[in-house]
């Protein structure tokens, strides 16, 4: 036994510090786990490095865990949005329903100026992070200049975190700009059940950057009460005249689509108003 | 019952079927956890915030050939860790430390309170010494407190890999924390001061 510990340790005679942690860390295996274990059980120097590493692990354990920056969390949830947003729908796609037809039309034509709603959205949103870009939006320009601008403050250093509550405030105080934006188009019952299919099957028409945030959406989402199954697209509309949101839900084939007043966008928190349940 | 109680694996299979939203309401769930090992594997916050982001586009786009061996959030993790190692290879930078401290603003208070902190910036410029694998090894097993078994999927090598990497990390950390001597150092003469009376056995003592 002593032997093997002049073999493996340093001249002390005690296991060195490698061994003990491969030990301590469950490396060692049978023989020599056995070796260094009776060794360190007659050694208080080696037990007392043992407990060093069950120290540190305590340290390490204790790290509280950072926060992620607003700044970064804003800058996901722009990527991500961009995301979605670029994707191709899958669901309604290959129906060849010619009154379908007609509807996509009207939706791939609310789709592009809805795009351009998107990038102008998501630059506004890494303004009020960054500030340090406005002068480039300022200028207006097309869709395409302004998410250039977007992706490009994307990949600059995180801006200040004073700047963030201008994110926030530019995310929430989207209803307010609502003169400004595109018309959001407006159904009664019978038109919004007509246009299911091609709303779910478009997904997320940012039409409103309240809904766009992932996490008014998402207190919004579930406090619908009734909601079923997985939510296929939320859209800014306008119901029978008034500003709401619908959120269309797919429980197998059957899509229904919640009407819900538009303060569900603005509290988070508060339960959603249903207007109407359309399916 | 309603949307927001799905599973991950129910999330990523809802994204992949088209689900415009499951996989944000998925990242919402986890990202503090990811940001946190990306920040602390990195060391450096743009660093960190562009792996993630990466990461969690590949894993947008890769979601459909999840196949459901390991947790969503091994799965998760091992897209994160790989985006921040090979993003430290690419660009050899050498960490800047400007790690948490950005958190709430605790007051200046009490003495204790401070030392804490003190403490923990100790602890993660230690950890900042160590090197890119071995140092995401020990985030995730001792920091995060995943398993070795959940740790090497996430890191992609053999479970005794990780048991080493964490092995060689935690004798660092024990030198550079001061709990031990540098083992290149002369031995010790002098043992510490006492415990006090009735606390342990002379033997502790003679043992530093």
């Amino acid at each position: 036994m002593t032997a093997d510990e002049r073999r493996t340790g340093p001249p002390t005679g005690h296991s060195d510090l490698d061994t003990l942690a491969d030990l301590h860390a469950g490396v060692l295996e049978g023989r020599s786990a056995e070796r260094v274990r009776e060794h360190v059980d007659g050694c208080p120097q080696c037990a007392a490095t043992l407990e060093a590493l069950d120290a540190v692990q305590g340290q390490l354990h204790s790290l509280p865990a950072p926060a992620m920056p607003a700044a970064v969390a804003a800058r996901l949830d722009a990527a991500l949005a961009d995301l979605r947003t670029d994707r191709p729908a899958r669901t309604g796609a290959t129906a060849a329903d010619p009154e379908d037809e007609l509807a996509r039309a009207r939706l791939r034509r609310g789709r592009r100026l809805s795009r351009a709603v998107v990038a102008a959205a998501a630059a506004v949103v890494v303004i009020a992070a960054g500030g340090a870009i406005a002068s480039v939006v300022g200028g207006g320009g097309t869709s395409e200049t302004t998410s250039g601008a977007g992706g490009q403050a994307a990949g600059a250093p995180a801006p200040p975190q004073s700047a963030v509550p201008g994110a926030k405030s530019a995310e929430g105080g989207s209803l307010a700009n609502d003169s400004a934006r595109p018309a959001v188009p407006d159904y009664d019952r019978a038109s919004l059940r007509a246009a299911l299919p091609t709303i779910a099957a478009q997904g997320a028409v940012p039409q409103a950057t309240s809904v766009e945030s992932p996490t008014v959406r998402a207190a919004c989402a579930t406090s619908i009460p009734g909601a079923q199954g997985a939510l296929r697209a939320a859209q800014r509309i306008r119901y029978e005249g008034r500003p709401a949101y619908v959120f269309v839900y797919a429980d197998g084939d059957r899509l229904t689509g919640f009407v819900v007043t538009e303060t569900c966008g603005s509290a988070p928190g508060r339960p959603a108003t249903v207007l109407d349940t359309v399916s | 019952m309603t949307a927001a109680e799905r599973s991950d694996a129910d999330l990523l299979r809802a994204h992949a079927a088209g689900d415009a939203f499951a996989f944000e309401e998925l990242v919402r769930r986890h990202r503090d956890r990811l940001w946190a090992v990306a920040l602390r594997t990195t060391r450096d916050r743009d660093e960190a915030a562009d792996a993630l982001q990466d990461a969690l586009i590949s894993a947008y786009k890769a979601a459909g050939s999840f196949r459901g061996d390991s947790a969503v959030t091994t799965w998760l993790h091992r897209i994160v860790v790989n985006a921040c190692l090979d993003r430290m290879r690419r660009r050899q930078t050498r960490a800047t430390v400007q790690l948490p401290e950005e958190g709430p603003h605790e007051p200046a208070d009490s003495r204790d309170r401070v030392a804490e902190r003190d403490t923990r910036m100790v602890v993660e410029e230690a950890l900042g010494q160590l090197p890119a694998e071995q140092r995401a090894a020990i985030v995730l097993v001792d920091v995060e407190g995943w398993s070795v078994a959940e740790t090497a999927v996430m890191l992609g090598v053999p479970e005794g890999t990780v048991k080493s990497r964490c092995a060689r990390g935690r004798a660092r950390l024990a030198v550079l924390l001061g709990h031990l001597r540098n083992p290149d150092e002369p031995a010790p003469v002098a043992p510490r001061s006492s415990g006090g009376p009735g606390t342990g056995p002379s033997s502790r003592e003679e043992a530093r």
